[in-house]
Formats: structure tokens, sequence, C-alpha cells
């Protein structure tokens, strides 16, 4: 989904660092239909310029050494200025800051700096058009931290859970069960506690019903 | 005038002075006496002269206190405690002869603790035993006698001692006899008798018969009296020449009472010369009074007078200091009675005379008494003193050398415990010394990993990516590549993308940027992302508030669970990995299992490295690790970390 090349986009740069910046405009002066009418190193200054100027793509580096980061600052431009775009360009990908970026700043586009002149292209151009851009990379680190963080909730109980499990049906006391299992008691209290947080129980009585419920122990 | 105001004197002769199996004769004293010179050693000499002692009823009481006297000392010199106390007895009999009661009473008593009833031989309390009734009888104190003598009745019956029991009853008769109650005084005296086992006895104790003839006396049971007096008469005869003396004196006396002069006279003849025999002057001369009284009142006054004038001669004789009042009385009444008033006269002035010196005499008695008494005690008080002296002596030197003692223990005790806290002390500091250098290491560490992490993240790696960006620049401006310059240009790009992503990557495990903006949990979970593949599945949960964490403990525990993951992907060939954190009650609680090959405890320990820098990082944190792996059976790993 390339734009026309009549249609100019206007764009602002962010980065504390300044030899960024320049890489960018380099790179970007090479197409006529790029206009860059803003570059700040702060999050601040960014802000301010965005009041005094037309902007509709946002290019924002996430890390910043001090003030407002990229992340605040995507939340901030998200509710003041809705209709400027924001494209993340981050040096790291990490799940959970991409995660956050894309569930909660609700960035338009997200790839890394080392991206590459050709993504940077097609990634300005798809959410000038309106639409998003994720790069490989980015989904990657997305998905699975997805996957580990909604698995935080489910049943994924492990051979000692389970030991201890049989333990607790058994009304063994955590004394009994430290004994049994060569842990100390307050293992078997860190046990417990993660088995009713993955079983969704509060106490030994629930518990049972779970199992049972659930067939876990024949 | 009746000789039987004299009665209670025999009786108290008899009480005391009972005689032994063997016959107190006087050739038989010579024969001790010879014994006591030729025995061959100070051992056999001392039982001489103990048994030379134990007849003291046929010499004087002076001889018996020289006797005793030696005895003593020789007692003393062979620490022969018996003995000792044996002669103190004879002391008391000597004291009791001269009148000395108290200090008899006293020498008794030590006597009588020395040699306790039931303790062997009992002949020794049995004579410590009727002394003590008898200068009690003295002195007019009853109610000792009757509680002395009670008491020796119940622990003689407790024996089944016949002789013992025997004694304490005649005690008790003694008594009721003395305070004029015949009736029970008899009833004593009978049932006492009636207890001596055999003739032995009856022999030795033969006064008891007499003692029961003088109760029928007074009770004017003529009989009866006469009775009893030959019974006595014939066991005393087999006795001591003391008691068959004193048997006559009685019979003679009772004979005498009832008219029979001529057989009276027999009897009062035969008991003076038994007593000649004895040969004790004090009573021969006291006898002699006796029968001067007889001839008096059977008005044979010239035989009377002879008696007398033979007594008082031979008291002259022997230096007898002590006069016998009763011998000049006698004389007196008897000239008196043959109507010779001049010598009668002349007789009661001599005994006036010799009286008054006999009352200085009495006085330096007195005064001796005193003075022995005084030096008795004072020797008694002085040993005590002594005693105490030593004791106390020996308490201090006990109580010093107790004190030195403890002093030196406590010295000791606290030298070591001293010596003890300054080494644990030492060993503290050290070990502080020693957590405080790793820490500084730990974080100099951390610190140089940030900066150089920062280092290759801010501007190496942002360098790179201008650059890549500035060659794509000039690639734009250059219109037409020839083929080999287009490889080149594209070797160029991706060398710079591959440098960049290797410093990323290498910027980032030095030190994970979530840590800058996302926390503790979002590390752990990135870093996990990114070790997490088709062969190894990884649950990770994390409950409660890990923000408040401060960074450098959260880098720790972040390093932590970094070290021990690792650990499980190059060692444990495990397909499933379970992190989990909990944060509460200002506690970290972190459980790391997989489902791998495990490992034996003792074997891995904190060998590896890398179990090494896991557990400095727990000793850092002041935390406590709890592993439970067994081969084949996987492994957890669980850290309790404090957070204060």
């Amino acid at each position: 989904m390339s734009g026309k090349i009549n249609h100019i986009i206007r764009l602002a740069i962010l980065d504390d660092h300044q030899i960024v910046i320049d890489g960018l405009k380099l790179l970007l002066n090479d197409h006529k239909k790029f206009l860059i009418e803003a570059e700040a190193n702060n999050a601040e200054e960014m802000l301010q310029k965005l009041q005094q100027k037309k902007i509709d793509v946002l290019l924002t580096d996430i890390a910043m050494p001090s003030g407002m980061n990229g992340f605040d600052l995507s939340l901030k431009v998200k509710k003041e200025f809705p209709l400027v775009k924001i494209l993340a360009l981050s040096m790291s990908e990490e799940g959970g800051m991409i995660t956050r970026m894309i569930d909660d700043a609700k960035v338009d586009g997200y790839i890394p700096k080392a991206a590459g002149q050709q993504e940077l292209l097609t990634a300005i151009e798809t959410i000038a058009a309106g639409g998003l851009y994720f790069s490989a990379e980015v989904m990657k680190q997305y998905e699975s931290f997805q996957k580990i963080k909604n698995e935080n909730t489910e049943m994924n109980l492990t051979a000692r859970e389970l030991q201890i499990i049989e333990c607790i049906i058994k009304h063994y006391s955590n004394k009994q069960m430290a004994d049994e299992l060569f842990i100390s008691e307050r293992t078997v209290e860190t046990h417990r506690k993660n088995i009713y947080r993955k079983t969704n129980t509060k106490g030994e009585a629930s518990l049972i019903l779970f199992v049972k419920e659930h067939k876990l122990i024949s | 005038m009746s000789i039987f105001r004299h009665l209670p004197n025999f009786l108290l002769i008899a009480l005391v002075f009972y005689s032994t199996d063997i016959a107190a004769q006087s050739t038989q004293i010579d024969l001790l006496k010879k014994s006591i010179e030729t025995a061959s050693d100070n051992k056999s000499k001392l039982r001489a002269m103990l048994i030379f002692c134990y007849e003291w009823e046929s010499y004087s009481p002076d001889t018996l206190e020289r006797y005793a006297s030696l005895a003593q000392q020789m007692a003393e010199e062979q620490k022969d405690e018996k003995a000792v106390l044996l002669c103190n007895y004879y002391y008391a009999v000597f004291f009791t002869q001269k009148g000395k009661l108290d200090t008899a009473l006293k020498l008794v008593d030590k006597m009588l603790t020395g040699y306790p009833y039931g303790n062997g031989d009992n002949e020794n309390f049995y004579m410590a035993f009727r002394l003590k009734g008898n200068i009690l009888l003295r002195k007019g104190m009853f109610d000792d006698i009757i509680k002395m003598n009670f008491q020796g009745l119940r622990m003689t019956e407790e024996k089944k001692d016949s002789v013992g029991m025997a004694l304490s009853i005649l005690g008790l008769g003694n008594v009721n006899n003395r305070q004029q109650k015949k009736r029970e005084a008899l009833d004593w005296y009978l049932k006492a008798v009636n207890l001596l086992p055999n003739d032995e006895y009856r022999k030795k104790y033969s006064y008891f018969y007499n003692n029961i003839a003088i109760v029928y006396y007074k009770l004017a049971r003529e009989d009866s009296m006469f009775y009893f007096i030959d019974k006595g008469l014939a066991y005393s005869s087999q006795g001591s020449l003391t008691d068959y003396a004193n048997s006559n004196f009685l019979k003679g006396g009772m004979l005498a009472e009832f008219g029979k002069t001529a057989e009276a006279e027999s009897y009062f003849k035969k008991g003076l010369d038994l007593r000649k025999q004895v040969g004790d002057i004090y009573y021969i001369v006291s006898d002699m009074a006796q029968t001067a009284l007889f001839y008096l009142n059977s008005k044979q006054y010239q035989k009377g007078i002879d008696i007398c004038n033979d007594g008082i001669n031979l008291m002259r004789q022997n230096n007898f200091s002590t006069a016998n009042n009763d011998l000049y009385q006698s004389l007196a009444r008897n000239y008196k009675a043959a109507g010779r008033y001049e010598e009668a006269e002349q007789t009661m002035e001599t005994f006036v005379r010799i009286k008054d010196s006999l009352y200085e005499k009495n006085s330096a008695d007195l005064m001796a008494e005193m003075q022995t008494k005084y030096e008795v005690q004072k020797k008694e008080n002085t040993i005590i003193q002594q005693k105490y002296d030593l004791t106390k002596k020996n308490y201090f030197i006990y109580g010093i050398a107790g004190i030195l003692a403890a002093t030196l223990l406590l010295g000791y005790v606290f030298f070591r415990n001293r010596k003890k806290t300054q080494l644990l002390k030492l060993q503290q500091i050290e070990a502080e010394q020693k957590q405080k250098t790793t820490q500084a290491v730990m974080q100099a560490e951390e610190e140089e990993r940030k900066r150089i992490a920062g280092d290759l993240h801010d501007s190496v790696a942002q360098k790179m990516v201008v650059a890549k960006m500035n060659l794509e620049s000039l690639g734009n401006t250059i219109k037409e590549m020839t083929g080999p310059e287009q490889k080149i240009y594209q070797n160029i790009a991706s060398l710079l993308e591959e440098s960049t992503t290797e410093v990323r990557n290498l910027s980032h495990s030095m030190m994970p940027q979530a840590f800058a903006h996302s926390g503790l949990t979002d590390a752990v979970k990135d870093f996990l992302d990114k070790i997490s593949n088709s062969n190894l599945i990884i649950h990770f949960s994390a409950e409660g508030e890990f923000k408040t964490i401060p960074e450098n403990k959260a880098l720790m525990i972040y390093r932590i669970i970094q070290e021990t993951v690792q650990n499980v992907l190059k060692h444990a060939k495990a397909t499933t990995l379970d992190v989990a954190m909990i944060a509460e009650n200002n506690e970290v609680d972190i459980t790391i299992e997989d489902n791998g090959v495990g490992f034996d405890l003792n074997e891995v320990a904190e060998n590896s490295m890398g179990m090494k820098n896991i557990l400095s990082r727990i000793s850092y944190l002041g935390g406590k690790l709890d592993i439970n792996s067994r081969p084949g059976s996987g492994t957890v790993m669980a850290f309790y970390i404090p957070m204060e």
C-alpha cells in the first residue's frame, strides 16, 4: 500500500542521538515525498514542535536518557494530536516494551532502527496511508511475549506441583510434604501459592474440587 | 541412836562400789602392780594399768587417781581414744569418792557418749550408767535419775538385755527408796533381782538383795528382811570382798536391832575383818565407828572405846587427813556412857579441833575442787578454742584457696571467652569484609557492565545504524552500479546490519534495556522470550509488586534467574521450564523448576562457576536457596530474598 508520489508526507523525528536524526534525514531527503518538518533530541521539545507544525508521521526513538521516553510521548501524542501517526524506531526489541507500545500507546508502526532503507520507507508510507506496520522481528517478540503473558494464568502445573497436589489431597501438613519431597517447608508454601494461582483456587477445599473436576490425578 | 541411821550409807557404798568377777584381794593387787611393771611394751602396760584401775575398790581413791592419771597419759600418747575415755571414767569414780560430783558427772557423761549402749560390749556402758545414777542420787537429782533409768529401760528392753533392764529398774527403785516410797521401791527391787539372768550376775550384783532387805527392814517385815539379807550375804561371799563386808555389816546391824547382840558382834567383826583385807583405811575407819556405836548400844563401852582408839591410831599411822567425825563422836559417847567424863571431854575437844581443821580442809578441798573444775574447764575450753582456731584457720585457708581457685577459673574462663569472642569478632569482621569486597566487586562489575552495555547500545550501535543509513543514502545517489559494485555494496550493508544486531545483543545480555523502562519481571520475561524455542516450553508467572524493588537488588535477582536458567539450558536437557516469582511480605520468592536430568546435590554443589555466582549473589542479598533435585527427576531451585 504505497502512497502516491505527489502526496507530500510531513515528518517529525525524535532521537536523543543527533547523529541518528542526521542519518535518517540523509536517507529520507533522497525521496521527494518526505518533508522533514521538525526534529528534536528530547520528548518535551518535540511536543512543542508538534503544536507549531502540522505533522503526518512522527518517527520516535523509545529509550531516552532523561525526561519522557518514547512510550510516554506516544501516549501523550495519541491523546493530544490524534491525527499524528507514530512510527516507533527502536534499537532494541523487547517484548515488554513492544507490547506496551502496541497495546497501550497504540503506535501505528514499530521497526528496528537497523531495519534498512526499504523497510523504513515502506513503514512510513503505510502508516501515512492509514495502515499499520510492524516488522517481522517486532511481531515475533510481541507474539512470544503475549504467549508467556497469557500462560501466566493458564494451568501449567509442574511435576513438583502435581506431587504437592497429591499430598494436599492426602491432607499432609507442610512439614510432612517437605519431608516427603526433600524440600523445605518454605518451598512447599511457595509451591502451594503457585498451585492456587495456576488453578485459580483459594485453598485446599477448592483445590480438591478443582482437581476432581479436571481429573488431574487418577 | 540406831545404827540404821547409817544404813543409807551402806546402801550408797553398795551402789557405787560394786565388785568384779575377779576377787579383789590385796595379794591380787600386788600381782596387778607387778604386771604393770613387767609389761613388755607400752600397749600392754596401758592394758595392765586399766585392769588395775578396774580394781579401784580394793585400794584408796588417791592410788586410783595416780594410776588413772598415768594411764590417761599413756592412752593419749598412744592415741587410744577408748582408753582415754575409760581413764575419764576412773577419774569420775575418784571425783565421786571425793564428793566432787559435778566434775564426776561431766566425766561420766563423756564416757557414756564414748561407749553408747548397744555398741558391742555393754559392760563399760553399765559401769558408766550406774555411776551416773549414783552421782545423780547423791546430788538429789531424782527427776534426772528417773528420766535416765526409764530411757535405759527402753533401750535395754528393745535389745532384750535383762542385765541392762535390771540395772535401770534398780535405779528406779533407788529413787523411790530415797523418797521413802517403800512399797514402790520394793516392787522395783524385786523386779530387778528377778531379771538377773544367772548366779554370776547375782554374785556381781549381790547388793540388789541387800537393798531389798533394807526396804523390808523399813517396812518392819522381819522374815523377809532376814531372808534377803541372807541371800545377799550368800551371793556376796562368792563375790567381791567389799560387797561381802557390806552384807556382813548389814546383817550385824539387823541382828543388833532385834537384840541378838552376840550374833551381831560376830558379823561386825567379820565385816571389819573383810574391810581390813580390802585395805581402804577410809572405810575401815568408818566401819570401826559403826561397830563402836553398836558396842555403845549394847553397853559394851570398853570394847567401843578400844575400837575407836584403834581406828584413830590407824588414821594417824596412815596420815589419814580426813578425820572421821563418827569415830570421835563414838569414842566420846562411849567414854560418857562408861562414866569417864574427863576423857569424853578431851575427845570432844580433839574432835572440835580436828573438825575445825577439817572445815578448813573442806574449804581447801572446795578450793581444790573449784580449782580442778576450773582447770578442767579451762583445759576443755582451751581445747575447744584450739579446735575452733584450727577450724577457723583451716576455713580461712580453704576460703582463700577457694577464692583463688575461683578467681583463676573465672579469669581463665573470662580470658578464653574474650579470646573466643575476639576470634569470632575477627572472623565476623573478616566475613563482613569479604562480603563487602564481594559486594563491591559485584557492584563494580555491574557498573562496568552497565557502562559498557550503555556505550555499546547508545554509541556503537547507533553509529553503526547511522553508518548503514549513510551507506544506503550513498547507494541512492549512485544511479548505476555494476554487478561487482552492487555486490560490494550489499556486503557492506549486511555486515553493518549483522554487526549492529550482534552489538545490540551483546549490550542486551550485559544489561537488559528492559530494566530501564520495564522493570524486573519484564526483563525476566524478555530474557525467557529470547531463549524459548520449540524444544523448551517455558512457563513464567509473576505475582505481586516488583516495581518497588531497588534497581541494584532487582538486577541481582535478574542475574540469579539468568544464571540458573542458563545452567538449565546447559546441563538439564529439559523440555519444560517453570519460572515463578512471588513478591509478598517484603520478600521475593522465586522457584525455577525443570523436568530435566536433575543432579546429585552432593556432587554439583558449589563447584561450578554458575553455582558460585548464584550463591554469592544470594548471600549478597541475604537470601536463602533451597535446591531439590535427584538424578532423573528434574530440579527445583527455590530462592527467598528479603526486601527491606
